[in-house]
């Protein structure tokens, strides 16, 4: 166990300053450059940015499935419930996922696999879920699950298995679960899929769920009613949300808190309510000015100037001076640390210090 | 029950290929079982009907020099020829499936060494490969099928590889990770199920392959010792008959084309049902 500290004290998980290069040979790109990041027990957080700012990499890194090579971890912690996960071994990693953390994915179509039937896979996750309380390794047993012999007092049959399999169907609001957990992924809608894949992932009742991307295959009507399940799911078994999305209106119906990436860094993190009414970073108000309201006075779009980073060659100051309006000489010499202003409203930028 | 029946009726080739694939496969079994009591001839009996007779109601197919009866041979010999068949096809099928989805699983390392040895087993032509081991242990049917298999599990890795990179881009694959599931589960459960059908259909077909390259080393001498029947054997023992006797030679080479022909229809119609209904 690498770097424990008091429990209790902690948020969920405590990203500390964590660096991941991709080496390729065309050059390292920095992917994520000493980022910082808490999730507090509970909470729905947002993760902002366009493509390629290393929110991806930034979900991926926390449950373990950044591939390495070409992925690199450079410094930085990742302390879940005061557990340093960067340092662990394979196999310590994989009794994580799942029940500690799980993720959703972007593509509803592919998630699930075609031969096998909708309740056998989310079966399946259970079964992880009961095998791990079998055999706790050292620090589960810690958290007092209970062992192999309480297990087998209260043995599970096959149509408790069965009860908990439509259970968790029916928690993500599908119709007929019982039905729906005979059919294969192919006779299901994305819509329907990806509630599947949510009801597989808190089927194992993790603490943190990973959701990347989870609504972008689907149409905005699905989209509106996968989140506010997602949102009310939450709350029901006590899990944590990390929401991955370049939709900043989506995350503004949604999340409690968020956070704007932009270049492998976190420029701006606050309540989601502060963020939105008082964006400081020229990169968050840039964000805000593109999104469409509709109304006449502002008739015509406010885009940002400039095209997405080449991550390959960063400027060695801010990542976003060469487009920022407001850049000043010193921001494109350093870059202004990622420091609290108001509360805990956090941004890294000269102007608001 | 109902897509296996859909699978083997995909269109007239397959049914074809199914119904005469039946056939051998219900006589292997029924000659294996019964042995010389059903068929009408003893097959290694002598002096049965007069010697290189043609074929007559008697004997169907004719006599041999010896004055066996040729369909008895044969029957006699077709359990044999599907047995290597299916062992061979069986045990590099399973072979091929282990260690190539390992391969296309684990990467890196692993899978260059695994990949570069089926390299060179590609390399070297698998007859004479098949030949110098078959004649290392010696002639009979059990080391024929160890030769057999040694030179036959490669392509099956290959496929069962690339078939899994193929797989492995699904991201059920990803989601069964971050699930916590173990490597062995997911080769198990996600990978497996998946590349099965592509190797079935590639499986049927090489079984007729498998009966091409056993008549060719049993006519060369190294299946079963004589007098028992083979195939192979017989068209090479027969092929001294080529003129005078014709049907001597021809009706073992005819079946061995004739089960050729039933398992390449068949793991031909497979393939094509199973493309025609795969992920992706």
């Amino acid at each position: 166990m690498a770097r424990a500290t008091a429990p209790g004290k902690h948020a969920l998980v405590d990203v500390v300053d964590l660096s991941i290069v991709y080496e390729s040979r065309l050059g390292n790109v920095l992917a994520l450059d000493s980022v910082s990041l808490s999730i507090e027990p509970n909470k729905l957080i947002g993760i902002v940015g366009e493509s390629g700012c290393g929110k991806t990499t930034l979900g991926l890194s926390v449950i373990g499935l950044l591939p390495t090579p070409p992925a690199r971890h450079v410094r930085g912690d990742i302390l879940y419930k005061g557990t340093d996960l960067v340092g662990l071994d394979k196999e310590s990693m994989r009794l994580y996922r799942g029940t500690e953390i799980a993720m959703v994915f972007q593509e509803p179509m592919t998630s699930l696999n075609p031969v096998h039937k909708i309740g056998k896979q989310i079966e399946e996750a259970i079964r992880v879920r009961e095998s791990r309380r079998e055999k706790p390794s050292a620090s589960f047993q810690r958290s007092g699950v209970p062992t192999r012999r309480a297990r087998l007092e209260h043995p599970r049959s096959r149509s408790d298995l069965r009860k908990e399999v439509i259970d968790a169907l029916d928690r993500v609001r599908i119709p007929d679960p019982g039905i729906v957990a005979n059919r294969y992924p192919f006779e299901l809608s994305g819509g329907m899929r990806q509630r599947v894949m949510i009801a597989m992932a808190l089927a194992q009742k993790p603490s943190l769920l990973i959701a990347d991307e989870p609504t972008t295959a689907v149409d905005v009507t699905t989209q509106a009613q996968i989140l506010k399940l997602m949102k009310n799911l939450m709350d029901e078994v006590k899990t944590s949300i990390l929401l991955i999305t370049h939709d900043l209106a989506l995350a503004a119906q949604v999340a409690d808190r968020v956070a704007v990436m932009y270049g492998g860094q976190v420029v701006e993190e606050a309540d989601v309510f502060e963020l939105f009414s008082e964006p400081l970073h020229p990169y968050t108000q840039g964000l805000l000015a593109c999104i469409p309201y509709g109304s006449k006075h502002e008739a015509k779009l406010k885009p940002i100037e400039g095209t997405v980073l080449d991550l390959r060659s960063l400027p060695p100051g801010c990542k976003f001076a060469p487009r920022c309006p407001r850049a000043m000489d010193k921001c494109l010499d350093k870059k202004f640390p990622l420091v609290a202003v108001k509360g805990s409203h956090k941004v890294a930028c000269y102007l608001d210090s | 029950m109902k897509t296996l029946v859909q699978l083997v009726t995909f269109n007239n080739e397959t049914k074809l290929g199914f119904l005469l694939a039946s056939v051998f496969v219900v006589a292997g079994i029924v000659v294996g079982l019964g042995g010389s009591r059903v068929l009408p001839y003893n097959p290694i009996e002598q002096n049965v009907g007069p010697p290189l007779s043609a074929p007559s109601p008697a004997h169907v197919f004719g006599t041999d020099l010896l004055g066996r009866d040729v369909f008895s041979r044969i029957a006699s010999a077709t359990p044999n020829d599907l047995m290597v068949a299916f062992v061979v096809t069986s045990f590099s099928f399973l072979m091929g499936l282990i260690l190539g989805a390992i391969a296309g699983y684990s990467g890196g390392l692993l899978d260059e060494m695994l990949m570069r040895s089926t390299d060179v087993m590609f390399a070297i032509p698998s007859l004479v490969l098949a030949m110098s081991i078959a004649v290392a242990l010696g002639a009979g049917l059990v080391q024929m099928m160890y030769a057999l298999i040694v030179i036959w599990w490669p392509p099956y890795a290959r496929l069962a590889r690339g078939e899994t990179l193929r797989v492995v881009n699904y991201s059920f694959v990803e989601a069964a990770k971050a699930s916590g599931l173990g490597t062995g589960r997911i080769l198990l459960k996600h990978v497996f199920p998946n590349i099965m059908t592509q190797m079935v259909a590639y499986a049927t077909i090489d079984i007729g392959s498998v009966v091409i390259v056993y008549a060719g080393l049993s006519y060369l001498g190294l299946s079963v010792r004589p007098p028992a029947a083979e195939w192979g054997a017989m068209v090479s023992a027969y092929q001294d008959y080529l003129v005078s006797a014709p049907w001597l030679p021809l009706f073992p080479a005819l079946f061995i084309g004739l089960l050729v022909v039933a398992f390449s229809l068949l793991g031909d119609g497979i393939r094509d049902a199973v493309e025609s209904a795969s992920i992706g």
